[in-house]
């Protein structure tokens, strides 16, 4: 995508703090991208990135009982969204940007007729009779390909499997041809064989509303196959950006390699896999200086890693950002060619 | 539907199980006074062919077992036997009282149900502000406030100093309002903890945050969270009717309500045991009807719940 075109959606500087009574959780610590119209941007890092944080604070979803403190700015349409009032917040949700979530057993009312909560998205933007949300509701269900539509439409979420309620998840997110949808790990829990599927339907609605999307993923496999730019978060810090060829064959970054690298991958007749050492910081005390320096390769203990963090800078070369200090010396190395990505990796 | 059948069919074998239980326990009990029941019973003045009288009319002159089973043989004949202080029959003394009773219930039941939902949605939706804190002060002294003294507090309030209500009695509607909060409040208190703390934790939900995503008004969320909330907040509803069948012996007795409550105390006074045992007999019925009208209503609030398969 272009770098001259309007963001439709512009994070910056965001901080999310969680406060608990004997610690500060710091789970997004001044993250900044944009979201390009038409693009779909991945998002990877590993579990406890911030990832989610990030994509719920855009909509100010984060559960109203925790004591979190958001600051920064989260720009869409002109408007900076952590500052709309609830009503403003409100006519974005689900009609201009729509959520997919993480976990589609849990997100959907278990007391509720799949078919009602449908209706409820579609009437939250529109008044629609409910004879026509009813006849739109359950053609919805059958543009995600929930066979028998009517029938399913008056069932209960404990009726459907898995990759169902992710599928009406999906219907519920396009109900209005929102402009943005942001898909956390929509496929992580289902089943492998229904991950295809879940796929393609996410990006026939794409296709269909011509929407954004921000895929939220730990499956460098799908994001290499969907997305068009990728952004790599590690312990609430973006760490590298570049379009999705770049990261691919030329990271910038040690921990966007570590993460390449530790992919099952088959080089000749020998499978390897190469984890990153160590595991996540505790975000409640993250180490100083580049917080990825105890587990980093690159920086061989050397003092400044451990002082100073680095900022995240533009390498000269497009959109490609990357936040380390030696990352010079990361110059010309290489991981695979994101073609050679889908074969071996496992998904 | 069959299957609905046989799980009722269980429920109610179950149910005549505990009630022989109850009775056996009853039967028991008169045994197990000290000295002579008999005597007890016809009071210290009465003469010895009085206590005779008694012993006979009452069976207690028969060993427990053939007593139990005078006493089932006359309740599958409808009778719960002969009041020994009126002379009537004891199923006729109770069903004229009954009803006083079960309006109380269900009005106590009702008042605490709604005040106590409405109170805890209230909290849980402003955690830790004002309206928290306030609801929880309720609730406190809902609990811990005695049957009596709320009684006594409404009636100087509202009968002496503002002549608004009726003192006691039954005769207008408005004889029913003290009778009402006094014996919902504590349910009142008691639902109100549990539909705040269920609420605490279904308002942090996925599904919830799913119709937030949809851009929705908040009160629509709260909805769903309450709905999700229904079962346990049924449950204690269920049992708190339970207690108010208790809870109105106290309450009647303050505000000398026409209820069984009252005539349970009254009967237990005059030692009539066999109107004291009907009386026991209901209570235990009631109790055990509403257990299982509550377990139906389960699956009516949530369609996951299946009470037969
Ligand atoms: N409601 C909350 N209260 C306190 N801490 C939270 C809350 N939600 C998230 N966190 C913390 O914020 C951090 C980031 O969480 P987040 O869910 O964004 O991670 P993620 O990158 O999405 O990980 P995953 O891949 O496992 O979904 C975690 O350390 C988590 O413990
Ligand atoms: S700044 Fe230092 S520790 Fe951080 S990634 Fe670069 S080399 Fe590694
Ligand atoms: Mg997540």
């Amino acid at each position: 995508m272009s770098e001259r075109r309007e963001p439709l959606l512009s994070i910056k500087d965001l901080r999310v703090t969680f406060r608990t009574r004997t610690e500060s959780v710091r789970a997004v610590d001044g993250v900044s991208f944009d979201v390009y119209p038409g693009e779909t941007l991945g998002v990877v890092g590993e579990s406890g990135s911030g990832k989610s944080v990030t994509m719920l604070s855009v909509l100010r979803l984060i559960p109203p009982s925790t004591r979190v403190v958001a600051s920064g700015q989260v720009l869409f349409g002109g408007k900076d969204l952590l500052q709309a009032s609830k009503r403003e917040i409100r006519r974005i949700r689900g009609r201009h940007i729509a959520l997919i979530p993480q976990d589609p057993m849990t997100c959907l009312d278990p007391v509720l007729r799949v078919g009602r909560q449908v209706r409820e998205a579609i009437q939250a933007h529109e008044n629609v009779a409910a004879a026509e949300a009813h006849r739109r509701g359950v053609q919805l269900l059958e543009t995600v390909g929930i066979p028998e539509p009517e029938r399913h439409y008056a069932q209960f979420p404990h009726e459907y499997s898995g990759g169902m309620r992710q599928r009406a998840m999906i219907a519920m997110g396009m109900a209005n041809a929102p402009s943005l949808l942001i898909a956390d790990e929509p496929t992580t829990a289902l089943d492998v064989t229904i991950q295809a599927q879940i796929m393609d339907v996410l990006r026939a609605a794409q296709r269909e509303t011509r929407a954004s999307m921000v895929l939220i993923s730990h499956d460098l496999g799908l994001i290499a196959e969907m997305a068009d730019r990728v952004v790599v978060m590690y312990a609430g810090h973006v760490v590298e950006s570049a379009d999705v060829q770049t990261i691919f064959s030329s990271p910038r970054h040690p921990y966007t390699l570590g993460l390449i690298g530790s992919l099952p991958q088959t080089t000749g007749n020998e499978k390897w896999l190469r984890p990153i050492p160590g595991s996540p910081p505790d975000l409640a005390d993250v180490p100083s200086g580049c917080p990825f320096h105890p587990r980093c390769f690159l920086s061989r203990g050397r003092e400044i890693c451990r002082v100073t963090r680095p900022e995240l800078r533009s390498l000269g070369t497009g959109e490609h950002r990357s936040a380390c200090h030696f990352v010079a010396e990361l110059e010309g190395a290489s991981a695979l060619p994101a073609g050679e990505l889908h074969e071996g990796a496992g998904r | 539907m069959s299957g609905f059948l046989t799980y009722l069919v269980r429920r109610l074998v179950a149910a005549v199980i505990t009630l022989l239980g109850v009775i056996l326990v009853m039967v028991l009990l008169v045994r197990a006074l000290p000295g002579d029941p008999a005597r007890i019973i016809a009071g210290l003045q009465a003469t010895p062919e009085q206590v005779e009288q008694v012993r006979l009319s009452m069976g207690l002159d028969q060993p427990v077992p053939v007593q139990y089973w005078r006493y089932l043989v006359n309740l599958a004949h409808g009778s719960l036997g002969t009041s020994a202080r009126f002379g009537t029959s004891v199923l006729s003394e109770i069903a004229h009282r009954l009803p006083y009773t079960i309006v109380l219930a269900v009005f106590g039941t009702l008042f605490g149900a709604i005040f106590g939902i409405a109170l805890g949605v209230l909290a849980a939706t402003h955690k830790g502000r004002w309206a928290d804190a306030f609801g929880s002060m309720l609730g406190v002294a809902g609990i811990s406030m005695p049957v009596y003294w709320l009684g006594i507090l409404l009636i100087v309030l509202f009968s002496v100093k503002l002549r608004l209500l009726p003192i006691g009695g039954a005769d207008t509607l408005s004889s029913l309002v003290m009778p009402t909060i006094t014996l919902g409040v504590f349910s009142m208190a008691v639902v109100s903890r549990m539909t705040r703390s269920t609420m605490l934790d279904t308002l942090d939900q996925d599904y919830v945050r799913t119709v937030r995503a949809k851009g929705v008004a908040e009160w629509v969320a709260v909805r769903h969270a309450l709905r999700n909330a229904f079962i346990p907040i049924l449950t204690v509803i269920g049992l708190q009717f339970g207690t108010l069948l208790g809870g109105a012996v106290l309450t009647e007795t303050v505000f000398s309500w026409p209820g069984i409550g009252q005539l349970l105390v009254q009967s237990i006074n005059n030692r009539d045991f066999p109107l004291v045992q009907g009386i026991v007999f209901v209570f235990a019925a009631m109790f055990i009807v509403l257990n299982i009208i509550t377990d139906l209503l389960y699956s009516v609030v949530d369609p996951r719940v299946r009470l037969y398969r």
